[in-house]
């Protein structure tokens, strides 16, 4: 369902850009590659820390899926640290949602992701006290996978939104 | 196992290099526009693979979840060129 929802706001978004190129153009010149590229490292990283995390499960190895599930919510907070410094950044210099389409979507679009990212962190947390030998394997199982396919769903969107907003031309 | 992580350690490496060279297309402003605007929906499209395929295991799945994944990611892409294509 969030795919969806994603998936029709980027066509709302790109409807827009093809109304107003010059104005998304230009918006676009005010935005920070280098907060993306920080931001993309983060999740690329965290993403596969829970991979390997869902891996050590399968093979019982619990202390190292604690391990990987640890740095990678440690990269989620990385990422939500850097999103709170580049909106900041971006007010400072006069962007804010009112100032045109475009950054009304970025805006929205980014925000609603950043819920997602702590919302998954939360999520993210809760598997990490059920990677326990306490807890039954089949439990243990279900919640480490259900907690990476958000996690890694949570990464696929940013890849699409680093695109949109920051990359093409 | 340590052949699935192999795997996912070449994975993430490989979306790294994407990244790179998709941030280096973009912001070197001698290539032709409609190149870079092709090349960064490709390189997007072949990430989102990596994450779906790779980290999601999407391979192993249902077929309807395949399906869906695919689908999905193909119609992302699609709106991309055929919106953004329109401003070059």
């Amino acid at each position: 369902m969030e795919m969806c929802l994603f998936g029709v706001l980027f066509g709302a978004f790109l409807k827009e850009r093809s109304a107003s190129p010059d104005v998304f153009r230009d918006a676009q010149h005010l935005m920070v590659p280098l907060f993306a590229f920080l931001n993309t490292t983060y999740l690329i990283t965290s993403s596969w820390l829970v991979a390997l995390a869902v891996h050590a499960t399968r093979s019982s190895r619990l202390p190292n899926a604690r391990i990987c599930v640890g740095w990678a919510i440690v990269l989620g907070l990385f990422f939500v640290a850097t999103k709170i410094i580049e909106y900041w950044h971006e007010v400072e210099v006069g962007a804010n949602p009112s100032s045109n389409a475009f950054f009304m979507f970025y805006f929205v679009i980014t925000g609603i992701h950043l819920a997602h990212v702590i919302g998954g962190l939360g999520l993210l947390t809760f598997v990490r006290t059920q990677l326990k030998d306490g807890v039954a394997p089949q439990k243990r199982r279900v919640w480490i996978e259900s907690g990476a396919t958000f996690w890694h769903m949570v990464d696929l969107l940013w890849l699409i939104i680093l695109s949109l907003f920051y990359l093409l031309p | 196992m340590q052949k699935a992580q192999i795997r996912t350690a070449i994975i993430w490496a490989l979306l790294l290099i994407a990244t790179g060279i998709s941030f280096f297309t973009s912001h070197h402003h001698e290539l032709n526009p409609n190149v870079a605007y092709v090349s960064i929906c490709i390189l997007s499209y072949c990430k989102c693979r990596m994450v779906v395929m790779g980290f999601m295991e999407v391979n192993h799945a249902p077929v309807g979840w395949k399906t869906f994944f695919e689908l999905w990611m193909m119609a992302v892409i699609g709106e991309i060129v055929i919106f953004g294509f329109s401003t070059l």
